[in-house]
């Protein structure tokens, strides 16, 4: 029995991880039966990475998606250097045109907002996705934190050092605490039943260390080849390739982010761990690549 | 203003999003307002050769489009004239052609700077060079064979050494068509600037273009190919193979390895990988944005590996395929045609047996948040 077929925009959140685990697992189920929703799935597919290619062109054209929020994050992320903010309040001043009273009115109500609820905001979020940035004084601001993931204060000082090789991970150490099941991932097989999920339990969080074990010597080499990237990427990086770039860097960064979150709700989660060490392994071939291709540049000169 | 009526719309009801983003809206109006007060990138005053200083149009600003609070668009800086500090030797409208004599197992090293780019592989023991409306070419070479002192190293160059010696020209060749006939049992090493290159019957090709499609044909004994724009596809070939693309799709059509042990990758980063009749053993693909579909047997013996940050990886496999499937999908999906065996689920993996339990052959499927499917092959 066939049900009902899916629009485009489900299809299209389904790809963007925007819906809710119930919604994403009927997606999931009815897409095997389906064939005109695969192919369907298959051209929002394509669409976005159309949107991609035009957005070079047309940068101001907009898709709201997870991937917008990415970029919004990490500009966000960029722009909140503690140097430049009064910099950036006088050139917002003499920038703005007074002529226009609307301009004023919305632009200091905007700020006003703006500033109370990133201080609601910062209060009351500690939990930050991305372990990397942890050590930052900067919050960042998720909006992934509207899924209602649970909030898990970080723990002060704890901090595991031991670096081991990154494909080992048979030293991690699992917490004895319950577990805590995620609903986000689907596995469906044709002519089977829907597998029927667990509630999930949540009486109970455990400290989690800082990094587990392996991490931090991705994130350490991240670093490292981040600065020699970031010096350098406007020499070597032609505007469309910064841009497929910086899209492949914040699309790698969602994934840790989310790997990093489902690791803290279960550190027994080897799957998520093995997807984020995979997505670390990918950010440090990518900002590889933009090395070699300055390689290649400079032998060329 | 439509825009904004999608921003609304992405808002929706819920008031937490509401305020996050207006927080996201009053610190990017901040950013891109300063972005315009500050004065247009000045070019580099040490200008290096032949790198055009890119216009840097960074993405975070152009996001903030939909803030309402812009009053003009900010003018980007015009790219600096491509350099001219190139030294082409006599470049001409008449083309240039030079033919040297070889050893049939032949090293052949060249650099391009542009061109359309022809290398194909004859059955005689000569390099055979042209270059139409560009640089010159001449042969230097590098080793002879200890026998019949016939070249076994070559490199191709855009001037000719025995001609201009006193001057210090481009190494590079440059221009609009440009061909090498060379020994079938040659080894190409071509690096590139902006070229669309095709090359054709050789034993073993290793190229790097930096701009510009790749296509190779009937390859004999290996390949290692990169380009950072374009698509980069391999057909007919054998040997062990090593495709890199950060900005295109990779295809590659019947394709084996010439010796046992012989590997197959691919990486891309947005492009799709497209993999059809592979007869290695060992497969490891890929990508970041880009989706991964293998059409073809899973061969006993075989080691495969396919992963994506968050492309989709369809595997269409005949239905008496036999393999073990480790699955892990994150926040994506897993879906299968052909029914499975011994499945052990777990949150966002599974395993499993497809076929006879006998199999020696492993599927390893990863994706971040993508689908992965298998379908039967028809
Ligand atoms: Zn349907």
């Amino acid at each position: 029995m066939m049900e009902k077929c899916f629009d485009e925009g489900t299809l299209q959140a389904f790809l963007d991880n925007e819906l809710s685990s119930e919604l994403s697992q009927a997606v999931a189920r009815h897409l095997v039966d389906c064939d005109p929703c695969a192919m369907m799935l298959a051209e929002v597919e394509e669409e976005t990475a159309f949107t991609f290619a035009a957005l070079e062109q047309e940068f101001n054209t907009l898709v709201p998606t997870q991937r917008l929020w990415t970029k919004i994050n990490q500009s966000i992320e960029s722009q909140s250097r503690p140097h430049g903010i009064w910099q950036r309040l006088l050139t917002l001043v003499s920038g703005l045109s007074f002529t226009n009273p609307h301009v004023v009115a919305f632009g200091s109500l905007l700020m006003i907002v703006g500033v109370v609820s990133t201080l609601i905001v910062v209060k009351s979020d500690n939990v930050s996705g991305d372990i990397a940035n942890i050590n930052k004084a900067v919050p960042r601001i998720e909006p992934a934190q509207t899924e209602r993931a649970p909030i898990i204060a970080p723990p002060a000082g704890i901090q595991t050092a031991t670096v081991n090789n990154p494909a080992d991970d048979s030293t991690f150490t699992p917490t004895t605490s319950p577990q805590f099941q995620v609903q986000k991932a689907v596995y469906v097989e044709l002519n089977r039943k829907p597998i029927v999920k667990s509630e999930p339990t949540k009486d109970y969080y455990p400290p989690v260390p800082q990094y587990l074990d392996g991490e931090e010597s991705y994130v350490t080499t991240i670093a490292r080849l981040e600065k020699t990237v970031n010096d350098k990427k406007d020499e070597i990086l032609t505007p469309s390739a910064r841009f497929s770039y910086e899209k492949d860097l914040a699309i790698i960064s969602d994934t840790i982010t989310k790997m990093k979150r489902e690791v803290k709700k279960n550190p027994k989660n080897r799957d998520a761990k093995q997807i984020l060490f995979s997505s670390y392994q990918n950010k440090i071939e990518l900002l590889n690549s933009v090395t070699q291709r300055g390689e290649l540049m400079a032998s060329l000169r | 203003m439509n825009k904004f009526k999608v921003i609304v719309n992405l808002i929706g009801s819920n008031g937490k999003v509401l305020v996050f983003f207006l927080a996201a809206l009053c610190c990017l109006s901040v950013q891109k307002i300063s972005a315009q007060g500050v004065p247009p990138p000045t070019p580099n005053p040490t200008p290096k050769v032949k790198v055009t200083t890119p216009t840097i149009v960074t993405p975070k600003v152009k996001v903030t489009s939909p803030t309402v609070v812009t009053p003009m668009p900010r003018p980007l800086p015009t790219p600096p004239p491509r350099d001219t500090k190139r030294v082409v030797v006599n470049e001409s409208e008449t083309p240039a052609e030079k033919l040297i004599m070889t050893e049939s197992k032949v090293s052949i090293n060249l650099c391009i700077l542009e061109g359309n780019v022809r290398i194909n592989g004859w059955d005689r023991d000569e390099i055979r060079a042209y270059v139409e409306r560009g640089s010159q070419v001449g042969f230097k070479i590098v080793q002879t064979g200890a026998k019949t002192k016939k070249p076994v190293w070559v490199n191709v160059l855009g001037f000719d050494p025995q001609k201009n010696k006193e001057v210090k020209p481009e190494e590079c060749l440059s221009g609009s068509e440009i061909e090498l006939d060379v020994p079938r049992n040659a080894t190409i090493k071509l690096k590139s600037g902006e070229s669309e290159i095709r090359i054709e019957s050789v034993a073993r090709v290793w190229v790097a273009n930096l701009g510009g499609g790749i296509f190779l044909n009937d390859i004999s004994n290996g390949i290692e190919a990169t380009t950072y724009r374009g698509d980069l596809m391999v057909e007919k070939s054998s040997g062990q193979m090593v495709l890199t693309n950060t900005d295109g799709n990779i295809i590659a059509l019947d394709v084996e390895p010439s010796e046992i042990g012989d590997f197959f990758k691919a990486k891309t980063g947005s492009g799709r990988i497209t993999l059809q009749g592979i007869g290695h053993r060992m497969i490891e693909t890929n990508s970041i944005s880009g989706s991964t579909s293998f059409t073809g047997e899973l061969l006993s013996g075989g080691q495969y590996g396919f992963s994506t940050e968050n492309g989709s990886i369809v595997m269409t496999v005949p239905p008496e395929s036999s393999c073990r499937i480790n699955a892990s999908f994150g926040f994506g999906a897993f879906a299968s045609e052909i029914p499975l065996q011994n499945t052990v689920k777990k949150e966002q993996s599974l395993s499993a047996q497809l076929g006879s339990a006998e199999a020696n052959c492993a599927l390893n499927l990863r994706t971040g948040s993508g689908v992965i499917r298998i379908r039967k092959q028809q």
